[in-house]
């Protein structure tokens, strides 16, 4: 195995020298591929208060290919599924080698902020937020709740 | 006659050099401005020029006087019979009289310079640093950098008529160039580092652009705000002296203009501004020396030219009114020292070229500033004359006997307003110009050339048998002339000192030149046509995957087909002024990248790249198509840093691929604009790997090279040899024709049998047959992978035997 190539070096540099704002990615001691990142729900959406854990892994590849991202915390959004798979263009065919970590991490944020049913991965979670908005909100709540607040699974 | 004066004082000045040229033009203005009415110390500045003639050029001056007056009469036959400057070796013999050289001698030494020789003169070469545009030379504005590396002004680009790059001619695409936008990095350091003086370059532009809607006055104000922040921009002043121009503002015009001749004293447009000033104000004479140095300096520019013509066939027709009229009036100046033998002071056999002698007043002058007292001052009489003279006639005067038409003006207009940039035109378009324009005079009648065969020959003499020593800066200027590529820029010579821009050592800032890609200083920036920066090697790898830039998304793949074009040194090239401001302002940050850069090479040589496709053999072709990014950067890499080899195993389930394998040396390759390409390569040597990893995507390992084993018994396995040759040729012969077909031609022929013993890899015929043979690879592998060649032999007999029965059993 060559060395950690610079670039994902510098990026863990200034991801803890200069943290974003309600989101937290610490390299793994193992492995330095592998982050443990933690998001705040943002302010004003149904995620408030909780603190969502996610793993993100730097393939090979990288950065020529994206980011493997997952949200281990349970989580009711139209965009994430189950398993905790995000549905994000910039993930997948919309990657540029010239996005970071800190970029991916923040429209991840941003997309808790602003939940997309019309491009949805969990399909019964974006029918009901577009069929009952405000009960799919509650529900959102309920799970931050639930799974997202005072150290819940 | 006032031409050869006035010629003579524009030769007396560029021979003396740059120096007195600026003394020169300082003297002229005085001059104007006496004529303007305003005074002038003009004796201290005959002075002050006096000291700069050294008596060595005195003793030269007669000569070049001769050669002078021959060409102005030249120039005035080939005006009249419009025909000046058809053929390009004319206006070389012309310019290298001017100079007092002989043409070839010009020829030869433009050579020289184009080839680099020690001989190549940089004095006045324009003083420029990596923050000016190689066109306009001033401060980069709007910064656009082309795939060849070079950048320039987006405006120089855009409203210029540049076929070519001026710095390397490399050849533009036309309808390309409106697609590239600004070098954002270079904008943004510009901007930071140089903030003043971009603004005043901003608001050039903003007053080039008013002037071209006409909007004189809000021209003034804009460019004299862009002087308050630049006070030296020849840009600004030489568009202010137009907008005055307009405004009939002559006296500002003027003082605009001849600071602009100061600064760059070798620029044809401002010399042709100045004509268009002087012609204005009835000075024209002067107007005269303007527009020819011009046309001197750049051969092809046509509205000098038109100039220069229209005013030699004015003079040389009133003069020939005038002669009718009144012979008498014509002093005897008009004479040349040749012809002044000939006609010995009669004016019954005067020369066609007479012009008139109250023409010559100002130029008188200039002639007396530089101590001329020979032939062309005899006729004058005493200088109180000269002065009586100098004043009877004034810019009123001029103009009515000149009998100047309104529609000059109205020419001299738009040519103002479109002559921005020098027009590069081809000797064939202008010599149809001018032959839609003949000469004509006020009846409408074409104006009949004289040129007598003694003036014929004398002109001849003079234009290929002189020499006499030139300035430096001048035979610069020339050679530059003769070089179209540089000629074109149109701005020749700015000033003779270097410029060196200050940056605030506090604003520079390494984060500025970072790449997004790697996120380190750049190493060899590329820029794209989004003007995007990158470095070579983060860029090129990222459009191994996708044809896009990866900051903007915009479609690279002109730019890669563009790239392809190009592709002798497999790179796109670099962007030259973000290279050179990094070598200069971040050298420390460099060397240490500079070093990561050189760690990472040697890292790739720590282990054979290996790419998993097929099987391959010694000594047999094995053409590739690559088309998959790794396998992209792979080749690069093997091209660059490996000595164009590579490994080639077959693929194996479960493994990364097959522990036997060969290694491929490419002996040709042709890349695609998307960035594929086809290979063709061979095989050489037998490897073992180990240590499989996967860098950057593909494959790489350890390995240890497969050496055929000592055979003492080499008889014996000569024997086996020839039986398996004969096997294999005779299995060979029984394939049908189209199967042997297209063998031959991935393959090659069947080879000769050569008896290659205890080398690495034994007979290389024994690769090519089993390379055909229809045995599974796997097999094969095995085959390559043995050392011992008497038991590959065995293996090859036996592989016969079993083809040999299924033949006779079908
Ligand atoms: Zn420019
Ligand atoms: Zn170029
Ligand atoms: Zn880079
Ligand atoms: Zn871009």
């Amino acid at each position: 195995m060559a060395g950690l190539p610079r670039r994902i070096t510098k990026e863990t540099q200034r991801l803890l020298s200069e943290p974003v704002q309600g989101i937290s990615a610490t390299p793994d001691e193992n492995n330095l591929r592998y982050f443990h990142v933690t998001i705040n729900g943002p302010k004003d959406s149904p995620f408030e208060g909780g603190v969502f854990k996610l793993e993100l892994f730097l393939p090979e590849e990288y950065p020529m290919a994206a980011p493997k991202v997952r949200f281990n915390t349970k989580i009711y959004h139209p965009n994430i599924d189950k398993i905790g798979r995000i549905c994000l263009d910039i993930l997948k065919d919309k990657w540029s080698p010239a996005l970071q970590v800190r970029t991916v991490l923040l429209s991840i944020q941003a997309l808790l902020s602003a939940p997309n049913p019309d491009d949805p991965l969990a399909n019964d979670v974006a029918d009901n937020w577009k069929r009952n908005e405000a009960a799919a909100i509650k529900t959102a709540r309920e799970w931050t709740q639930k799974y997202a607040m005072s150290g819940g699974q | 006659m006032s031409e050869i004066h006035a010629m003579l004082d524009a030769s007396n000045s560029l021979n003396i050099g740059a120096d007195s040229a600026l003394l020169l033009e300082k003297s002229v203005s005085v001059n104007i401005k006496e004529k303007l009415n305003l005074k002038s110390k003009l004796t201290a500045d005959r002075q002050l020029l006096k000291t700069i003639v050294s008596p060595q050029r005195q003793s030269q001056k007669s000569k070049i006087k001769l050669e002078l007056r021959s060409i102005v009469k030249e120039i005035a036959a080939k005006v009249t019979s419009s025909e000046i400057n058809t053929e390009a070796h004319k206006v070389t013999a012309v310019i290298a009289t001017l100079l007092g050289r002989s043409s070839s001698k010009i020829a030869a030494s433009s050579k020289e310079t184009s080839q680099g020789s020690s001989k190549v003169f940089t004095g006045s070469f324009p003083a420029m640093d990596d923050f000016s545009c190689q066109r306009c030379y001033e401060l980069l504005y709007d910064p656009v950098t082309l795939p060849c590396g070079h950048t320039f002004c987006q405006s120089c680009l855009w409203i210029s008529t540049m076929q070519n790059c001026v710095v390397c001619s490399k050849p533009l695409k036309q309808e390309e160039l409106r697609l590239y936008r600004f070098n954002i990095v270079l904008v943004r350091i510009l901007q930071k580092w140089h903030s003043v003086e971009y603004k005043g370059r901003s608001l050039t532009e903003k007053g080039i652009n008013h002037l071209s809607k006409q909007n004189f006055g809000e021209a003034v104000k804009v460019l004299s705000e862009a002087l308050s922040c630049v006070p030296g921009s020849h840009m600004a002043l030489l568009h202010r002296a137009k907008a005055y121009y307009f405004l009939n503002l002559f006296d500002e015009a003027l003082e605009d203009i001849f600071k602009v001749c100061q600064l760059a004293h070798a620029w044809p447009e401002a010399y042709y501004v100045k004509g268009e000033i002087l012609y204005k104000l009835g000075c024209v004479e002067e107007a005269l020396i303007a527009y020819f140095i011009s046309l001197v300096l750049e051969p092809s520019k046509v509205c000098s030219r038109n100039k220069v013509r229209k005013i030699l066939t004015q003079i040389i027709h009133h003069t020939e009114e005038r002669e009718e009229s009144d012979s008498k009036s014509l002093s005897p100046i008009c004479r040349s020292p040749t012809n002044k033998k000939r006609s010995h002071g009669s004016c019954s056999t005067s020369p066609p070229y007479k012009l008139p002698c109250h023409l010559s007043t100002s130029s008188k002058d200039v002639v007396g500033l530089l101590g001329a007292s020979d032939v062309f001052c005899e006729g004058v009489g005493s200088s109180n004359e000269v002065e009586e003279k100098t004043f009877k006639y004034l810019p009123h005067g001029y103009a009515s006997e000149l009998k100047i038409k309104s529609e000059d003006t109205c020419e001299m207009g738009s040519c103002l307003l479109h002559s921005h940039f020098p027009v590069d035109i081809s000797y064939e378009e202008i010599r149809i110009k001018l032959e839609q324009e003949p000469v004509i005079d006020e009846k409408g009648q074409l104006i009949p050339v004289h040129l007598t065969p003694e003036l014929e020959s004398e002109i001849d003499r003079l234009l290929f048998n002189t020499e006499s020593a030139v300035t430096r800066d001048l035979q610069t200027i020339c050679n530059m002339s003769f070089n179209r590529e540089v000629a074109v820029g149109g701005l020749l010579s700015i000033s003779t000192t270097t410029l060196q821009r200050n940056v605030d050592q506090t604003l520079i800032d390494a984060s500025d030149f970072e790449c997004s890609l790697c996120m380190r200083l750049f190493y060899d920036p590329v820029c794209t046509p989004c003007g995007h920066i990158f470095c070579l090697l983060c860029i090129e790898r990222c459009l191994d995957h996708n044809a896009q830039c990866p900051l903007c998304k915009r479609s690279m793949h002109h730019y890669m087909a563009n790239a392809a074009e190009s592709m002798e040194k497999l790179h796109p090239i670099c962007d030259y002024v973000t290279k050179n401001i990094i070598n200069q302002y971040l050298a420390v940050q460099l060397k240490e990248r500079q070093q990561q850069h050189e760690e990472e090479i040697e890292e790739l040589n720590q282990a054979q790249p290996i790419f998993v496709c097929t099987i391959a053999f010694p000594s047999v072709p094995c053409p590739l198509h690559i088309f998959e990014p790794r396998y992209r950067l792979m080749l690069r890499r093997c091209l660059e840093h490996n000595d164009k080899e590579f490994g080639m195993c077959m693929p194996v389930p479960g493994k990364p691929h097959h522990e036997v394998g060969t290694m491929l040396k490419v002996r040709d390759v042709t890349f695609f604009p998307d960035g594929r390409s086809v290979v063709d390569s061979a095989g050489f040597r037998r490897f073992r790997t180990s240590d499989c990893r996967v860098q950057d995507g593909y494959n790489v390992a350890k390995i240890k090279f497969i050496v055929d084993r000592k055979e003492a018994d080499v008889d014996m396995i000569e024997q086996q040899m020839t039986v398996v040759y004969n096997d294999a040729v005779e299995w060979f012969t029984k394939l049908p024709v189209d199967t042997r077909t297209r063998i031959k031609s991935h393959f090659g022929d069947f080879p000769a049998q050569d008896n290659k013993i205890n080398t690495e890899n034994g007979p290389d015929w024994l690769w090519w047959v089993l390379a055909i043979l229809p045995v599974e690879d796997r097999v094969k592998a095995t085959i390559l992978g043995n050392e011992d060649l008497l038991k590959r032999l065995g293996i090859f007999r036996k592989i016969f035997a079993i083809l040999k029965r299924r033949n006779t059993e079908r």
